[in-house]
């Protein structure tokens, strides 16, 4: 069980931090965001058929999304962590249209269950790069949370990482939180 | 075995410990609303020998309670206190969970929790082969703890 | 004679997916069939003859794992070939499938030609 003062410490985890050597090195950073880029390319260019552009890292993000949909999904093992994907609705139902072949006019289970595979994919992607460099990852399951104002947010003070793409049907965002082993 | 009975001790375990609050199991759910009102969501992934998530879900009035015992503290508005602790009770309650799982024999890890929250929304999990929907009333209101739960081969 | 495909994944959408990715492999199947799990899987299997099945392997009730270890057992079914479809390629439990004495597996994300050089091997 996580003392009490894990809680109060779970804060002040809106930018990315300087980095600490041997720890949370700025490459790890780096290393992280190439393999989820290279994952998340992969997952377009075989399955959703749609162009993805990765832009640079941001710092922040707007706590509250906006009609949107969001999917989480739980990694631990090697890598004790939290992997969601935030995609605006007019996204995520052409990710959707491109991976079935017609684009929801609006979000509907489809929507949210390709979102939720996503996720998943992006994932297996990560799994099988990060286990070329002997850390064995674990995948929970996804869950996908969609809605006209709600929040997301990942919880510790872990390292986080923001990855943009941009697709012709606007920007989603990758969100990385992750610690060392489980 | 019996993953309803693993919820409850976990949660009445919980909320008497860290929160001296008792709560009652009511009767388990066959299924829940997708959509939350003025509400928020802890969750936790799990993996390993099982495969899933546990969740707590509950009110804006319950998290807020329960942050207000939990941390001992007034708690007016769902803040980042608020957030972290229903968090934090996810990740307790996949904790203890966990425990009663590798008791079994089965090796689980957790992930990192998240809090989702907003005033509608809607939560969508797959149904696993092992699923909980338990509602449990404290003084305050009730609150539901949803696990999902996959057994993985060997 | 058309050819008829099994699909068993637990999400209905990721059954569609698959589907479209069949059609875009060129494969004209004459009647694709769809379950939800291995157990609702071996139910279809027991009224329909099939010439090859994509399975998913996470699924509740019976996985796909079950699923090959239940098929094996039986003879009617037994040699129908089973295509697994995951997200995990090189894991243990896709060991376990082959093992079960699955054709081949394709891992998720996937192309249509990946889909039709695993499947167009076994046609």
């Amino acid at each position: 069980m996580m003392p009490l003062r894990e809680v109060e410490d779970n804060r002040r985890d809106s930018a990315l931090k300087v980095s600490r050597p041997g720890f949370d090195d700025v490459s790890t950073v780096e290393g992280y965001s190439g393999m989820l880029a290279e994952a998340t390319t992969e997952v377009f260019a075989t399955m959703v058929m749609m162009e993805v552009e990765t832009l640079a890292l941001r710092p922040a993000r707007p706590n509250r999304l906006i009609d949107s949909v969001s999917a989480v999904l739980g990694v631990s093992g090697g890598l004790r962590g939290v992997l969601a994907v935030h995609c605006p609705e007019r996204v995520a139902r052409e990710i959707c249209g491109g991976l079935l072949g017609e684009t929801p006019v609006e979000v509907d289970a489809e929507v949210k269950d390709t979102i939720g595979e996503m996720v998943n994919m992006i994932a297996g992607g990560l799994k099988i790069r990060l286990l070329q460099q002997q850390c064995e990852i674990e995948l929970a399951v996804p869950s996908v949370i969609a809605g006209s104002s709600y929040e997301v947010n990942l919880l510790s003070r872990a390292e986080r990482l923001l990855l943009p793409f941009e697709t012709v049907a606007g920007t989603f965002l990758l969100e990385f939180k992750y610690a060392g082993k489980t | 075995m019996d993953f309803a009975k693993s919820v409850i001790d976990a949660t009445c375990e919980i909320f008497e410990t860290m929160l001296m609050t008792r709560v009652t199991p009511g009767d388990p759910l066959p299924n829940r609303s997708d959509v939350f009102v003025d509400g928020i969501s802890g969750l936790v992934g799990m993996a390993g020998g099982y495969r899933g998530m546990l969740a707590i879900h509950c009110s804006n009035r319950v998290a807020m309670a329960i942050t207000g015992t939990f941390l001992g503290i007034d708690v007016e508005t769902v803040d980042d206190d608020v957030k972290d602790a229903i968090g934090e009770m996810a990740n307790m309650l996949a904790g203890s969970v966990k425990t009663s799982l590798s008791e079994n024999g089965k090796d689980i890890k957790l992930s990192i929790p998240s809090a989702v929250g907003g005033e509608e929304y809607t939560f969508e999990c797959h149904a696993a082969a092992d699923q909980v929907l338990m509602p449990f009333k404290m003084p305050d209101g009730e609150f539901l703890v949803e696990l999902q739960l996959q057994e993985q081969s060997e | 004679m058309g050819k008829k495909v099994l699909i068993i994944d637990d999400s209905s959408t990721m059954r569609k997916i698959v589907a479209r990715s069949l059609r875009q492999a060129g494969f004209d199947f004459e009647t694709i069939l769809e379950a939800g799990d291995g157990q609702e899987a071996l139910e279809v299997l027991s009224g329909e003859n099939v010439d090859v099945i994509l399975s998913d392997i996470n699924m509740p009730n019976m996985n796909g794992v079950e699923f090959l270890r239940n098929k094996a057992e039986d003879d009617g079914i037994r040699n129908i070939p089973v295509v697994m479809i995951t997200t995990e390629a090189g894991s243990e439990i896709l060991r376990e499938a082959l093992e079960l004495g699955a054709k081949g597996s394709i891992k998720k994300p996937f192309t249509p030609d990946q889909v039709q050089d695993t499947l167009g091997a076994l046609l």
